[in-house]
């Protein structure tokens, strides 16, 4: 008999704290509903205590935000979130920007059992809402990309534990942002970030870190400022305790609109506003900074790399599928990416299929990618920025057989990257804050480029999707963003061009007047082929677009208006 | 006085179950259904606020919560909310139609389409 076997990956595992902490705070939301339901408290008192346990209301009704700590979570975790979706929702869950997931469809009375379930998996909704220090996110490729100098998953998770319920910061002017990247090719948007992390080696071969603050998207959308070039490591918590020391004392808390930090670095300007978290740094006491470094380290333990074997890199029969399948070729241009150990690829699946919704994942594809998780990645599985998952560490011997299961499942789209990879908020399908709908738009611009080949002519070019200023589509930062307004009760949509959320991101500037929901697709179709004929050799849509600029594609849309 | 009662709109009164969270409208009987069809339709904002204000007796019991006026038409026969968010709210996803209200026998045209 086969014994499907799960693999316990290389991640954080709880310690008996970390538990009854987890255990304690269900205990209390669970009294807190039984407390709402029986009329002791209203839902203006509820409210808050629910969304500090990742219980909004939406549109339709409940969601659920649960927290996937810096995108990285187990195949039995991951089999978990599929069992949720089948028994508390309806059978899907969906990957969010900032690397977690949500449920749609929640029913309160049933959260207090949702989040006891996640607590047996060493998961939570904690700090997936409310004015805190919400989840840290990094490159899906951590630990494995070829690129990376280290990986930054220990920081990502001593700063989880130093910033989960930090009675300091638990009631910030704003929500409050953190990413970080241990790459010098920025895969986790650390620019448009509160606070952006990038890992640098200095000549002795130290890790440290340049501070990045400010950035940020919304309504105001702003690239953060460098506050340090070299921070130690060690200094990394007291550093970071000061910025949000500055930022909770002078942020502005008379609107919420100007309340981001980007709003502080702004209006102080870049320079005073590192001096006052220079003193704040300096002046503070620095007896934690031994234990951190030793927590660090207690911490790295649990993220050894995996027990990868010695393999060649150069793999013949991997070499004669590309040459005899172009599907498959062209999956392994896009949907892979280079490991740091000979003989493994990072392996993407793509929950982008033509016309479908980006991000939603139904229960069997969550447990076929838990499934593939154990046999072929040690049982872990990453959650992208880009609303995809990822497995790190593939044998590059094994891609044919994962390339196939991934397709059984829909999830092999070669689009990673590409067009059809698109970033898309719920926007008004699901979102009460949204003013326009984003979903049909991606899928109506997928359908449009539904042919791989042609998005593979097109090359590298990601465009974003928001259905509201709020921009948790990141269409700021896309190559092609679009926002959608409502104007007058009709759905409009906003093309801005030149975004980016990688090392040398930029905010996108808006092309012109709108268009209309039966419109946009064609605008988005325009712009593609005005790229194609006015780029150079080998030049991607975002080198062309910031050699040219906004004139040709102006030209191509609106030249007959 | 003039008679405004030709221009006056027309409201529902909707809000949201507090245990499913499921977008519901106040019927005739002043009950609760999840069916927009199911709705008292109140001419003008006035008589809108009056059944308004009963409603949020519920929201009191802890029946429902956050409920509001919505202004409907009635022009295609059914009653269907005029702004584009209300149609979505009431009748959506319009990506989902399994999943939505339109699978109780509407169509996404109807939810996009006025």
């Amino acid at each position: 008999m086969n014994m499907h076997v799960t693999p316990e990956p290389n991640m954080y595992r709880y310690d008996e704290f970390d538990r009854n902490f987890v255990d304690a705070r269900v205990a209390q939301f669970r009294d807190q509903v039984a407390r709402r339901l029986d009329g002791s408290i209203t839902e203006d008192e509820f409210k808050p205590m629910r969304l500090m346990n990742g219980l909004y209301h939406q549109l339709h009704a409940y969601m659920l935000r649960v927290a996937v700590p810096y995108g990285t979570m187990s195949s039995r975790q991951l089999n978990v979130l599929a069992d949720i979706a089948d028994r508390y929702d309806r059978g899907y869950g969906h990957w969010t920007t900032r690397q977690n997931i949500q449920f749609n469809w929640i029913k309160l009375e049933e959260t207090a059992d949702i989040l006891d379930r996640l607590a047996d998996v060493e998961m939570h909704a904690i700090q997936t809402s409310g004015n805190c220090i919400r989840n840290t996110t990094t490159d899906a490729y951590a630990g494995a990309a070829a690129d990376e100098l280290a990986d930054p998953r220990p920081v990502c998770e001593l700063i989880r534990q130093w910033s989960s319920l930090h009675p300091e910061f638990s009631y910030l002017p704003r929500k409050f942002k953190i990413a970080i990247t241990g790459s010098p090719n920025d895969r986790a948007a650390v620019r448009v970030h509160d606070i952006g992390l990038r890992m640098q080696l200095n000549d002795k071969g130290e890790r440290g870190w340049e501070v990045l603050v400010g950035g940020g998207q919304g309504r105001t959308p702003m690239v953060a400022v460098t506050v340090r070039d070299w921070l130690a490591e060690a200094d990394l918590l007291p550093y970071l305790t000061a910025i949000m020391r500055v930022y909770n004392l002078i942020g502005r808390r008379d609107n919420k609109y100007k309340a981001r930090i980007k709003i502080l670095v702004h209006e102080m300007g870049a320079e005073a506003f590192a001096a006052a978290v220079e003193k704040e740094f300096a002046d503070a006491p620095k007896e934690t900074v031994e234990v951190d470094a030793r927590e660090l380290a207690r911490i790295s333990s649990y993220f050894a790399p995996p027990a990868w074997e010695k393999l060649p890199a150069f793999v013949p029969e991997i070499e004669e599928k590309k040459l005899a399948d172009r599907g498959f070729r062209q999956w392994l241009a896009a949907n892979t990416a280079a490991h740091k150990v000979p003989g493994y690829t990072i392996v993407n699946a793509s929950f982008k299929p033509a016309g479908g919704i980006p991000g939603d994942a139904t229960s069997a594809q969550m447990r076929a990618v838990a499934s593939l998780a154990d046999d072929y990645s040690f049982g872990e599985v990453r959650v992208t920025h880009a609303q995809n998952l990822t497995l790190a560490h593939v044998r590059t011997r094994d891609l044919i057989q994962v390339w196939e299961q991934l397709k059984e499942q829909g999830l092999a789209e070669a689009n990673v990257g590409l067009i059809g990879d698109i970033i898309s908020c719920p926007g008004l399908d699901y979102c009460a804050l949204a003013t326009a709908r984003s979903i049909p738009v991606a899928q109506e611009i997928s359908n449009r480029f539904a042919d791989i080949k042609k998005q593979h002519d097109v090359g590298p070019l990601k465009l974003n999707i928001s259905g509201c200023i709020n921009a948790c589509g990141h269409h700021h930062v896309g190559h092609i963003g679009i926002l959608g307004v409502d104007k007058k009760g009709k759905e409009f949509y906003q093309i801005t061009l030149g975004g980016s959320s990688a090392e040398n991101a930029s905010i996108g500037k808006i092309l012109g007047p709108g268009f209309g929901s039966e419109e946009i697709a064609d605008a988005v179709e325009t712009v593609v082929d005005t790229y194609l004929n006015v780029r150079e050799q080998g030049e991607e849509f975002l080198q062309t677009y910031r050699r040219l600029g906004a004139a040709p594609f102006k030209e191509a849309l609106y030249a007959n208006n | 006085m003039n008679d405004v009662t030709e221009d006056c709109s027309e409201y529902v009164v909707t809000a949201n179950d507090v245990l499913s969270g499921d977008t519901v409208f106040r019927t005739p009987d002043e009950k609760w259904v999840r069916g927009i069809d199911g709705a008292a339709v109140l001419k003008c904002e006035d008589s809108g606020f009056v059944a308004l204000g009963e409603a949020q007796q519920d929201e009191r019991a802890n029946i429902v919560m956050g409920a509001y006026l919505v202004e409907v038409s009635r022009e295609t026969g059914a009653i269907r909310p005029v702004h584009i968010r209300e149609r979505i709210r009431a009748l959506g996803p319009t990506v989902r139609a399994d999943l939505a209200q339109v699978a109780q026998g509407f169509s996404t045209s109807e939810v996009v389409d006025q």
